[in-house]
């Protein structure tokens, strides 16, 4: 296998009350590695603190405890990130809001992208998420699974080392969730793009991931991490597989056991 | 716009026969047709088209001056906590007071120039355009924040690429709630004192008894008004074509 893109280790996550209440502990200890090119999601009940691993991958927060190391030294920015909410500048047309990273990143003089060169990039990921056609509309113009496929093509412009997605599907209708589900398992293999994913659909965790890491309830450490073998792209026909539902029956044990033993 | 057209018509219509039928005295209410003869009367004289220059002069300048204070001011108070805090209490204060009670002082400050008028005109002007500005920054999605934040946004890449064009359409609209304000502050300084203007022109027609000449006054006001506050969304369309697209898919 490849080389380690980012490991968190031991990583520790309390969050304080501003109240002097006693903090929030939500992440007890969670230690994974990320290699090159491989797509990881994360499921876990909701409150485990699946977010909160993505916003460290992104230093948009820090670990109380525990450190998280990117290969090759230190973190500059190079993450993409997907949400849930395709939040896409309403005051941008889809291209401009595609441009939007490397913007900034040519307002730093980062990189000495020319004009025409931003152009290409924006209307070459058009290409690749099926905007083509709809790079001068407005984001209300267009249908929620056309905003998420711009989120992602915005998330893509900045060539990320790390592409970190948060449930970017779980907002839409079933039949657009399965169609991006494919786009980007073709678009991940594609590019090689290292992909951490967070949902709550372990369907989607199992048909989408080379392996699925699985937490427990808060505070939350790694109850196990699954393997998904197949090699991907994997067509649509893969999720009626014995092996895929022996992987996804075995993932549901083990997100579901602690409530079960509640009941 | 026909809609518009064929209800004020109409509006005028029964105005004139009111007049008509019950024969209302002309010190009471006066017909539109004798409101458009003392119209041309003004016009003709020339005495209209200098209240007029005189007010527009008044009411631009404290326009102008005041809308700009109040979008610089108001983005500060919705970017900046500290300076939000500070300048709050003021702000509720002054905004609740009748502010146009303090039009005598602004008069006895600066006299009864173009600097007291366009000062009072300001001053009407001043808050809508603030509390409108403030809160629409305050209003910015959070969604927005996550996402600048994840782009690495510096602080001034972040004011001017997602909080000002997210907070221009609360921008105008503060702009268009001022030129209501900022024409009411425009007659109520001339009733404090003016020798010209068309508060003054209201004012005068009211002394003589002369009806027609109060609506004329009233009427040239209310235009103004509806051809700026249209004016203004012209604008906004034209620097914030976002705001006006339809949901289509």
């Amino acid at each position: 296998m490849s080389e380690t893109l980012l490991a968190f280790e031991m990583v520790r996550k309390e969050f304080t009350r501003p109240n002097g209440d006693a903090p929030i502990l939500a992440i007890e200890n969670v230690s994974f590695e990320l290699r090159a090119k491989e797509f990881v999601s994360v499921v876990g009940p909701s409150g485990c603190g699946k977010t909160t691993l993505l916003r460290m991958a992104a230093g948009m927060t820090k670990p109380t405890a525990g450190s998280l190391h990117f290969a090759g030294g230190a973190h500059d920015g190079t993450t993409g990130f997907v949400f849930q909410h395709a939040s896409l500048f309403p005051w941008r047309t889809v291209s401009e809001n595609v441009a939007y990273g490397l913007e900034l990143a040519r307002n730093r003089r980062r990189t000495h992208l020319a004009h025409a060169e931003v152009q290409r990039r924006v209307g070459d990921l058009l290409e690749l998420v099926g905007l083509a056609d709809f790079g001068r509309f407005y984001p209300p113009e267009i249908s929620g699974g056309m905003q998420q496929r711009c989120n992602l093509a915005r998330a893509l412009a900045i060539q990320p080392d790390l592409l970190l997605m948060d449930e970017p599907f779980s907002a839409l209708d079933a039949q657009t969730r399965e169609e991006l589900q494919l786009e980007l398992m073709r678009i991940a293999s594609e590019l090689g793009t290292t992909i951490l994913f967070i949902t709550h659909d372990i369907r989607e965790a199992t048909f989408l991931s080379d392996r699925v890491i699985v937490l427990s309830a808060r505070p939350s450490h790694v109850l196990e991490i699954v393997d998904v073998p197949a090699p991907r792209p994997r067509a649509f026909e893969y999720q009626v597989s014995t092996e895929f539902n022996a992987i996804m029956r075995h993932l549901f044990e083990l997100v579901h056991e602690p409530t079960a033993q509640a009941v | 716009m026909l809609y518009g057209l064929s209800s004020v018509l109409t509006g005028l219509i029964v105005w004139e026969g009111v007049y008509r039928i019950f024969h209302v005295s002309p010190l009471i209410l006066s017909p539109p047709s004798a409101v458009a003869v003392e119209f041309v009367n003004l016009a003709r004289s020339g005495t209209l088209g200098n209240d007029i220059l005189v007010s527009a002069r008044q009411f631009f300048l404290g326009y102008i001056i005041a809308s700009a204070l109040a979008i610089v001011i108001g983005l500060l108070m919705g970017v900046n906590r500290h300076f939000r805090y500070v300048s709050n209490p003021w702000v509720q204060a002054l905004y609740a007071t009748p502010t146009v009670s303090l039009a005598p002082i602004f008069i006895i400050w600066l006299g009864f120039g173009l600097i007291s008028k366009a000062s009072i005109v300001g001053l009407l002007v001043f808050f809508p355009v603030l509390i409108n500005t403030s809160e629409g920054v305050r209003l910015l999605d959070p969604h927005f924040v996550d996402v600048a934040a994840a782009f690495g946004t510096n602080r001034w890449e972040f004011f001017y690429k997602v909080v000002l064009p997210a907070t221009l359409p609360h921008i105008f609209t503060g702009l268009r709630l001022a030129v209501a304000r900022g024409i009411i502050g425009l007659v109520v300084a001339d009733l404090f004192g003016s020798t010209e203007g068309l508060g003054y022109l209201i004012l005068n027609a009211s002394q003589i008894f002369n009806t027609p000449q109060l609506f004329v006054g009233t009427v040239v006001l209310a235009i103004g008004g509806v051809l700026l506050t249209e004016l203004l969304t012209v604008i906004e369309r034209l620097v914030s074509p976002w705001t006006r697209v339809a949901h289509v898919l």
